[in-house]
């Protein structure tokens, strides 16, 4: 345990006593390490986070503290600086909860053992297979990161919640270097449970991935700019739904019905050849969890069935302020931010399509064959994207490589112009940077094909 | 507690380790308190912080190891040792750096003020910056409204008893607004950074922010082809100064992942640009009196007359690149030492706003680089979703959005024709803005 029950209860309990309706204790420890290989050298760094966040109600306000000072002078003094926010002075205090009695108790597991020194030969060897694949190979960054996070979740529902939440990632980065020009080609890898997990041919794959998409990118053109269709492909080119849509459908918005698809539950706003999920369940995955930030259980929510807007993904404050029912997407990326619904693993559902008939059906197009981050504004529905790696499609076939291409478009608008969804489902990794923090997602879809989008590039 | 006396107390015990184990120990602390008072709509949501931190390197003729807590305990500092010693012992890039020997540093307290303000009275602030905006336009809704005071000190130790502290001092302020009508939506965001409440005009930032979002609903899509463009100082301009400085970085240059690496001392941006940075502004979000590895810091001259005058260097990055040693090692939480700016200032030019704006027939500014994803950070080519504005000479004709502006970011401080007389300040830049003759901008 890492603050007592009494402490605990304490804390809920002076909560109640000065009038908040609703009082919520996130205790979180996590030992990180990362060992990065960078110029065929391994750098390796461990150390140990823990603090602790409270956050009251009262009705529909929200006030939130943390600390790194675990003992209950501390979480007193914490709490109190946080009651001194409620500018109304409350009149009535509440009699503290009598049956707030958290009886469950979990010991939990030992800090996971890694074999740092096989690792780290591991590493060399990919460092030594990538810089033979070619001579213009300039650099290549291997990052292994284990996140090994332990939190507490108490509140003034009587909920206490222990969850293990271990997170194993990888991610590669090459770049490939001609006549004093420079690119890159990137990949990763992110799982929860297991963070032994070393499946050392999977990682090797990726790695080789990278390595062709520099040298590609390299010897690549930049992309023609302006409007025309667009396929983008399975796996990570599911961010385009994450970022078009999927931000839009979290009731931290919605609620205050900023988001451009407020008002829109039980409508159709995308091509009936869409439906989509947001799933907390899929084992091992990296925006897995079997509670929520809140300690309320995961689920798979239905987003988008044929087209149709079907749910919400929701908060406790965001299903308060809306009536939509909990759904288990309170998130966060640590004690230092209060949750607020946030994805987990959001993707397209397959379809029928093959990407050898979409690519037949575009006569001059791009296909994005790698994406890299993006960002939409969900007030506007406004979106964006980086293609990492594209090829020109001619005459229904696929022609040259080019790079420095971007996607931009608009959510209700581009959910509308997907004519094609593959049968090719795939999910990746990501992190997702939000109000609540960075938190591990999975983004996915089977390749899509898109009528039309704006590709912003170089070249008219 | 002061953070010295709460750290001091464990330099012996520190030591103590070290002299046993034949190792040299370097101790960054934090410790930073917030308060945040934020509308969302009418709704409070605000938020307090006590946050320390501890970052320690030893290191062993060149070898070095790091670590971390979030403990000031001794028992905490002892194990933060073991994972340090660990880290040296699978750590095989040779980093060591230079002990910072005893020196003079500036006054502790050189970027603190005491605002002596009351938290109703920036509850109070926070209310009309944002019923200004909420009241500007049954158009514009407010979203957020924050304001957020920080305060933090810094302390450092090491084995060769160097021992320095500074604390720092910041008012933030955040307005985010959104236009809505029938058939369009816009968005605005203004920030404003503040060193006590007395500059402080809410009803202005509440203003400037709604009418900024009911300027930009009714947005066209441009015209795909080749524009003038101004980058606006505040915020277009003080991203592009960032992400260019990000290549001065001695780490990224050591790694051979700067497109800066053969260009010191060469002239490769216009005659107009100078850069500096400046951590003992006392106007700085980023204001600092020693960096990361105890050294005290100064100002240092990046670019001056487009030459490139310098990299970011920690000690070692400076010794393996045989450069100058510009003392910009900084710490980043669980990670390691990097290097960084702290304070950026463009120098500005000589002509007025106006002035660039008719320097060409038609102009677009640029006032919101949005999709930084679209930046390539090992090339430096970019193809970034913009929001702007288009004018005929000093008229605005349209609000522009849902466009791509593309090209290089050498290119860009390679080509400005013309900078504005006046500096604008954000957090952590004064910068002006810039005028560059032909970039492609890609809309319908």
């Amino acid at each position: 345990m890492l603050v007592s029950e009494s402490v605990l209860s304490n804390v809920i309990n002076s909560a109640l006593n000065q009038g908040a309706d609703f009082c919520e204790v996130y205790v979180e420890e996590q030992v990180s390490n990362l060992m990065e290989l960078k110029s065929s050298q391994v750098e390796y760094l461990s150390g140990r986070d823990m603090g602790v966040g409270i956050r009251l109600f009262y009705k529909n306000q929200e006030f939130y503290t943390y600390t790194n000072c675990l003992d209950e002078k501390s979480l007193m003094k914490a709490l109190n600086s946080l009651i001194s926010f409620n500018v109304p002075p409350k009149n009535k205090t509440k009699s503290s909860k009598e049956d707030l009695v958290f009886s469950f108790k979990k010991e939990f597991p030992q800090e996971c053992k890694i074999d740092l020194q096989k690792e780290k030969k591991f590493l060399q060897q990919l460092d030594k297979e990538g810089r033979a694949n070619s001579s213009l190979i300039s650099q290549c960054v291997f990052v292994l990161k284990r996140i090994d996070k332990r939190v507490q979740i108490a509140n003034s529902e009587s909920v206490m919640c222990f969850d293990h939440r271990p997170y194993f990632f990888f991610r590669v980065h090459t770049v490939a270097e001609e006549n004093n020009e420079q690119e890159f080609g990137h990949n990763s890898l992110g799982r929860t449970e297991n963070i032994s997990f070393l499946e050392e041919e999977i990682l090797r794959k990726k790695c080789q991935k990278a390595h062709q998409m520099a040298l590609r990118n390299l010897k690549a053109d930049y992309s023609p700019a302006g409007n025309f269709p667009v396929i983008i492909n399975k796996g990570f080119g599911g961010v385009i739904f994450h970022e078009a849509c999927g931000h839009g459908l979290e009731t931290t918005l919605v609620a205050e019905k900023q988001s451009i698809f407020s008002d829109k539950l039980g409508q159709k706003i995308a091509s009936d050849c869409v439906s989509a999920y947001d799933d907390g369940t899929l084992k091992g995955e990296y925006g897995s969890i079997k509670k929520d930030d809140e300690g309320y259980d995961t689920q798979k929510t239905c987003l988008i069935e044929k087209g149709v807007l079907k749910n919400f993904m929701t908060d406790k404050m965001g299903s308060q302020k809306t009536k939509y029912p909990r759904t288990g997407n309170a998130r966060r990326q640590n004690y230092k931010y209060p949750p607020t619904s946030r994805m987990r693993n959001t993707y397209i559902e397959k379809g029928s399509s093959s990407l050898e008939e979409m690519i037949q059906d575009v006569d001059y197009g791009l296909f994005a064959e790698s994406l890299g981050g993006g960002s939409v504004s969900p007030g506007t529905g406004n979106y964006n994207f980086a293609v990492s790696s594209g090829f020109l499609i001619k005459n229904g076939k696929i022609a040259q490589p080019v790079k420095g291409a971007s996607l931009i478009g608009n959510g209700l608008d581009s959910l509308c112009k997907i004519q094609k969804v593959g049968k090719d489902l795939e999910l990746a990794p990501g992190h997702c940077g939000s109000i609540s923090g960075w938190v591990p997602v999975t983004v996915g879809q089977p390749p899509i094909l898109l009528s039309n989008l704006t590709v912003g590039g170089r070249k008219k | 507690m002061p953070i010295n006396s709460q750290l001091l107390k464990y330099q012996d015990s520190l030591k103590a380790l070290c002299q046993k184990d034949n190792l040299s120990f370097e101790l960054y602390a934090y410790r930073k308190f917030h308060e945040r008072s934020l509308f969302k709509k009418k709704d409070l949501q605000s938020s307090s912080s006590d946050i320390q931190h501890i970052n320690l390197r030893v290191s062993k003729e060149n070898q070095t190891g790091f670590s971390y807590t979030k403990s000031f305990s001794l028992e905490s500092l002892k194990d933060c040792y073991k994972k340090a010693k660990d880290s040296l012992q699978f750590t095989d890039s040779f980093k060591a750096g230079t002990l910072s020997e005893k020196q003079k540093y500036q006054p502790e307290d050189l970027f603190y003020e005491d605002k002596k303000s009351s938290l109703k009275e920036q509850l109070e602030y926070t209310k009309q910056i944002h019923q200004a905006s909420s009241t500007f336009n049954k158009k514009v809704q407010t979203i957020t409204t924050a304001i957020t005071k920080e305060e933090d000190s810094y302390f450092f130790i090491n084995s060769k008893d160097s021992q320095a502290t500074f604390k720092n001092s910041n008012i933030f302020i955040q307005n985010q607004c959104l236009g809505i009508d029938q058939t369009n939506r816009s968005e605005s965001y203004n920030a404003k950074h503040f060193k006590n409440f007395s500059n402080l005009n809410p009803e202005e930032i509440g203003k400037y922010t709604a009418k900024l979002a009911l300027q930009k609903l009714n947005y066209k899509i441009p015209e795909t082809k080749k524009y003038p463009v101004i980058f606006k100082a505040e915020t277009a301009g003080a991203s592009l100064l960032s992400a260019l400085t990000n290549f001065m970085s001695g780490k990224k240059v050591f790694e051979n992942l700067s497109i800066l690496k053969n260009s010191l001392y060469k002239k490769i941006f216009s005659n107009s640009l100078s850069i500096y940075d400046e951590p003992l502004a006392k106007w700085g979000s980023e204001s600092q009196t020693f960096d990361g590895e105890g050294f005290a810091c100064e100002k240092t001259p990046l670019v001056e007359k487009g030459v490139l005058k310098n990299f970011l260097t920690s000690s070692f990055y400076a010794k393996a690149l045989k450069v100058p040693h510009t003392k910009k090692a900084c710490w980043i939480e669980d990670i390691g030492l990097e290097t960084s700016s702290s304070n950026l200032v463009m120098s500005k030019g000589e002509s007025s706003f106006e002035n660039m704006l008719t320097e060409f027939p038609k102009v677009i500014v640029i006032d919101h680089l949005k999709g930084w994803a679209g930046f390539n950070p090992i090339s430096g080519d970019f193809s970034i979703e913009s929001e702007g504005f288009l004018y005929e000479g000093t008229n605005l004709i349209q609000a522009l959005a849902q466009f791509t502006v593309s090209g290089n970011i050498l290119d860009i401080f390679k080509n400005i024709l013309k900078i504005e007389n006046t500096t604008h300040s954000s957090s952590s830049t004064k910068t002006s803005s810039f005028l560059v003759p032909d970039l492609m901008i890609v809309g319908k």
